[in-house]
């Protein structure tokens, strides 16, 4: 015989929680406290009969948080302090005597947070918190209907599980009937809050213009630049085309619009269809597969060269379809000479290099003499501490001979040029990791890479990847393809991807074939064999222990937490989702030159780095300084002064 | 936070950098961290670089007695250490000292010599004491070798087989001066008469007490020491390696970041003190594998470093 009551106060209990599980990162640690404080005052309160907070004195605090809460708002911070208000009215209620009405007002106040959540983020595990809480509250509000009329009302356990059974058809055809609106209702694809608050948009990986050597470090900051859905290439030659870069100013790739007059020469055999789900990014280019012949799902313009211009409104996803067309080549039909425009200032060294190349009779011997040429001066592929010069090619053919990509590109091309052989560089991303479990490659910023094209004696543009000269290439450019994602990752990424195409990126032609898809599986599923099930019952209950485990062993200590919160603070000042996870604290505030960060790695490594712990006093500074940091903009610089240093040469 | 000497020892490195030896701030820095942490640096660069300078300079700015060693391949042993001489008014052996009883030791293209003068060389700097026909005697403190090497002639050179190489603190380039300073040291002419009259700015009694004090007062904590195991345990995995780092490595690597760590300001090491000292230091004791002998050691070294994550709690 167990009572209505306690089930009740449990079912409130457990609903405050899934309400409050996604807002929990965007509230302040004072909240937090006066959050765990309540739900120690209402259990304790429920325990000996007797509350803390009275009616009157309750409904005095409401009214002083509302008036703090108005006191807060302004025009660009609304959302967090609406947020944090409700926690603390929901904080009140958890405190009080748990009378009808009461219970009714905290179901609410659950829902109303999980649905403002929903303003900050559109996470995938709200969808999960959704399905809970309307769970919970379907069962709540059945037993509040007997509460209400019979408070000290008891079942058995027969009349338990009667009442569950019907109970929990409600809340189960109301997740159906949430499954009917999610096709027929109007939505967002943005979260609301940061629709109106538009982000800081970073720039890395691809960019469209090309100097050697302006390139910050973090392009290793693991953002995925885009997906796309095809099935396995090739794997060594998977260029992925971005932007033709045409007219070299100073030591400047730039692109002019309206040079290109060519056509792609039409091979049927080798084309392949990809569709590729993206971010949108501050430049308009949209990435195909090198090189496409058509583009669908978007509207956009296609150049001759190949480079499509999207055009969208604001949007958290964008997702098209592209024809491409495999190894293909084109043929150029307009005038070259543009293709062999030339900087004013050219090294002598260069100069000599370049005479040499003009003395050879065609495009092919040219261009082996020139591969022979990169490959004796030994150049090896790094991106980290280059050296910054005012000829950044001269430097890295013959001094430093250290870059990445953009220096291979530009110098191989721009000796192209002064061979009298039209050439050019494209940029876009090289490689991607496959996963099999989605089917589709994964493309970081990091494979953003820039390659060359140069034109043949036949006519015919020729990719060149000069970036493959490098003495150490294969374990530079094409290692970390090779790996394949592990299977836990790969399902997370994979789980992430149809969140984002089904849900957020839904379209009712695309939703259809879902369920079509779905419910062909259903069909299959009767032909499994049953003896199967303890299988993936007892596969479960194991996978239950390790997560648990791992969710134990994961358990964050309180350091941890402060410096998850100053790294997410800074990589959201940056306009970066994340920063690069082998980016130390100091190095991070000499990137920034930022006083703030200075402060928090000499505070926070003062005390980790001679092995002890924070003091309470250190603690607070930082929270202070975490709590500043969001006023600041912070850009991250070029490791300027340590590229000269290393260079050696030089100097100060 | 005053460090020890700290003002002092910046001091020096900023006039030497911007009155005697301009554009070889990095070079002077590295050093001051041997000086300081008790190693001995191997310059690897073509003639002319103003490496004698460097040693000269120093020697003067921090009042160190200096000599001066031109290997060839004909030089002995004894020409380093010193020999005994026969005394005939005393009628008995007097032990006239070789040029390496100074402070600083300047060894001019050590690969020409041959081999057994280099391994006599380098146990002297090892043990920091020599012995002569059974009689031991202590080198001055405290003691520096700076080595040079010309990385482009191959012809008549005993190259320094790994573990010699392993004995020195750090190996670094000292490279071209950028144009226009280089225009400016054309015209001006060399300084090395001006370094004959450079003024001491620090004794040599407060260098050994300041790197008594970085040794002794410099704190290395768990996280960067597990830091540094990371990186000599990876380093000996790597696949491009064939044999990476000793635990001799992983010694300098530690005194060098104390050193590196004290001219930052701090007493304490952080992992960012490893990593800018951690290739002058280390690149240079990778043995690679021989398919791999044409990528640059430091280059190998940098991708592992690379790989290791930066502890931070």
């Amino acid at each position: 015989m167990v009572s209505v009551e306690r089930i009740l106060q449990l079912l409130v209990y457990l609903s405050a929680i899934v309400g409050l599980l996604p807002v929990l990162v965007f509230l302040d640690g004072w909240v937090l406290a006066i959050l765990v404080l309540a739900f120690i005052a209402g259990i304790s309160g429920e325990r000996q009969g007797r509350y803390l907070l009275g009616d009157r004195l309750a409904t005095g605090l409401s009214i002083a948080f509302f008036l703090f809460f108005l006191l807060q708002v302004s025009l660009s911070n609304l959302v967090e302090p609406l947020i944090q208000m409700l926690c603390l009215l929901l904080a009140v209620r958890l405190a009080t005597e748990k009378s009808p009405r009461h219970v009714l007002q905290l179901f609410l106040l659950s829902t109303i947070v999980l649905a403002a959540s929903s303003m900050m983020t559109l996470d995938i595990a709200y969808l999960l918190y959704l399905v809970l809480i309307v769970l919970l509250l379907t069962i709540g509000l059945v037993l509040l209907s007997f509460y209400a009329t019979e408070p000290r009302l008891r079942f058995n356990r027969r009349q338990w599980i009667m009442l569950l059974k019907v109970t929990v058809l409600l809340p189960v055809g109301s997740l159906l009937l949430m499954l009917l609106f999610f096709v027929i209702l109007p939505r967002t694809q943005l979260p609301l809050w940061n629709f109106l608050n538009p982000k800081p948009v970073a720039s890395i990986g691809m960019a469209d213009q090309v100097r050697p050597g302006s390139f910050a470090e973090l392009a290793e900051s693991g953002q995925i630049a885009f997906r796309a859905e095809t099935g396995r290439l090739p794997d060594h030659d998977i260029y992925w085309r971005g932007i033709v870069l045409n007219r070299l100013e100073g030591q400047v790739w730039k692109r002019v619009d309206g040079l290109a007059e060519e056509k792609l020469l039409v091979d049927p055999a080798a084309e392949t269809r990809v569709t590729i789900y993206a971010t949108p990014k501050a430049d308009r280019y949209l990435v195909t597969l090198d090189t496409p012949r058509s583009v669908a799902g978007i509207k956009h313009d296609l150049a001759a060269d190949g480079v499509v211009t999207g055009r969208w409104r604001d949007a958290q996803k964008i997702r098209y379809q592209v024809r491409a067309q495999y190894a293909a080549r084109s043929r150029q039909l307009g005038p070259i000479d543009k293709y062999l425009q030339l900087p004013e200032k050219i090294s002598q060294r260069l100069q000599a290099v370049a005479e040499q190349l003009v003395q050879e009779e065609n495009f092919r011997e040219k261009i082996a003499l020139l591969e022979t040429f990169f490959r004796q001066q030994q150049l090896s592929y790094t991106n980290t501490r280059l050296p910054q010069t005012d000829d950044p090619v001269d430097t890295f053919l013959f001094a430093s001979k250290r870059g990445y990509c953009e220096y291979f590109a530009s110098s191989f091309a721009l000796l192209l040029r002064l061979a009298g052989v039209p050439a050019r560089l494209v940029g876009g991303y090289l490689g991607g990791e496959y996963n099999h479990l989605g089917g589709y490659y994964l493309v970081g910023e990091n494979a953003a890479h820039v390659w060359v094209e140069a034109l043949d004696d036949e006519g015919l543009w020729q990719r060149i990847d000069p970036s493959r000269l490098a003495v150490n290439a294969g374990q530079m450019l094409f290692q970390p393809n090779r790996q394949t994602l592990n299977s836990i990752k790969a399902f997370n990424d994979a789980l992430l991807h149809y969140w984002s195409r089904v849900v957020l990126n839904y379209d009712l032609r695309q939703q259809l074939g879902t369920l079509h898809q779905v419910a062909s599986r259903v069909r299959d599923l009767r032909k499994i064999d049953f003896r199967f099930l303890p299988f993936l019952f007892w596969s479960l209950a194991i996978f239950g222990v390790f997560a648990t485990l791992f969710f134990y062993r994961n358990k964050s200590t309180r350091t941890v937490r402060l410096l998850r919160a100053y790294r997410r603070q800074v990589a959201k000042s940056c306009g970066l989702e994340n920063l690069p996870e082998k980016l130390g604290l100091f190095e991070l505030a000499r990137l920034t030159n930022e006083p703030l960060c200075h402060e928090f790695a000499v505070i926070y490594g003062g005390a980790i780095y001679r092995d002890r712990a924070l003091s309470v006093a250190e603690y607070r500074q930082l929270r202070a300084v975490i709590s500043r940091l969001p006023q600041q903009r912070i850009a991250i610089r070029v490791a300027l002064s340590d590229a000269l240093e290393d260079n050696g040469s030089a100097g100060c | 936070m005053d460090l020890y000497q700290r003002k002092q020892i910046l001091d020096v490195i900023e006039t030497l950098s911007s009155d005697y030896l301009q554009g070889k701030v990095r070079a002077i820095r590295l050093a001051v961290i041997c000086l300081l942490s008790g190693g001995h640096l191997l310059l690897e660069d073509i003639p002319g670089l103003g490496k004698t300078s460097l040693a000269l300079a120093l020697s003067g700015i921090l009042d160190l007695d200096f000599g001066r060693i031109q290997c060839t391949s004909d030089l002995l042993p004894s020409d380093i250490t010193g020999l005994s001489i026969f005394d005939r008014q005393k009628n008995q052996f007097r032990f006239v000292k070789g040029p390496i009883f100074n402070n600083l030791v300047l060894l001019d293209e050590v690969n020409r010599a041959m081999p057994k003068t280099q391994s006599a060389l380098l146990e002297a700097m090892e043990e920091r004491r020599v012995t002569v026909e059974g009689v031991t005697y202590q080198l001055p403190e405290p003691f520096l070798v700076i080595a040079t090497q010309n990385p482009a002639e191959q012809v008549g050179t005993f190259p320094l087989p790994e573990s010699q190489l392993d004995r020195f603190l750090i190996t670094t380039g000292i490279g071209y001066p950028p144009p226009d300073l280089e225009k400016k040291i054309i015209q001006r002419g060399s300084v090395r008469e001006e370094l004959e009259t450079i003024r001491p700015l620090l004794e040599r009694e407060k260098i050994l007490q300041t790197s008594r004090f970085i040794r002794e007062k410099i704190q290395l904590g768990s996280k960067v020491t597990d830091y540094i195991y990371a990186l000599i345990e990876r380093s000996r995995s790597h696949p491009q390696v064939f044999s990476g780092i000793s635990t001799r490595g992983g010694l300098s690597l530690a005194g060098a970041a104390r050193a590196e760590a004290y001219l930052e300001g701090r007493d304490y090491v952080v992992p960012e003190d490893v990593q800018r000292i951690a290739a002058p230091v280390v690149a240079h004791r990778l043995v690679l594998r021989p398919e791999h002998q044409t990528v640059r050691k430091e280059e190998v070294f940098r991708s592992l470093l690379v790989e290791i994550p930066v502890p931070m709690v």
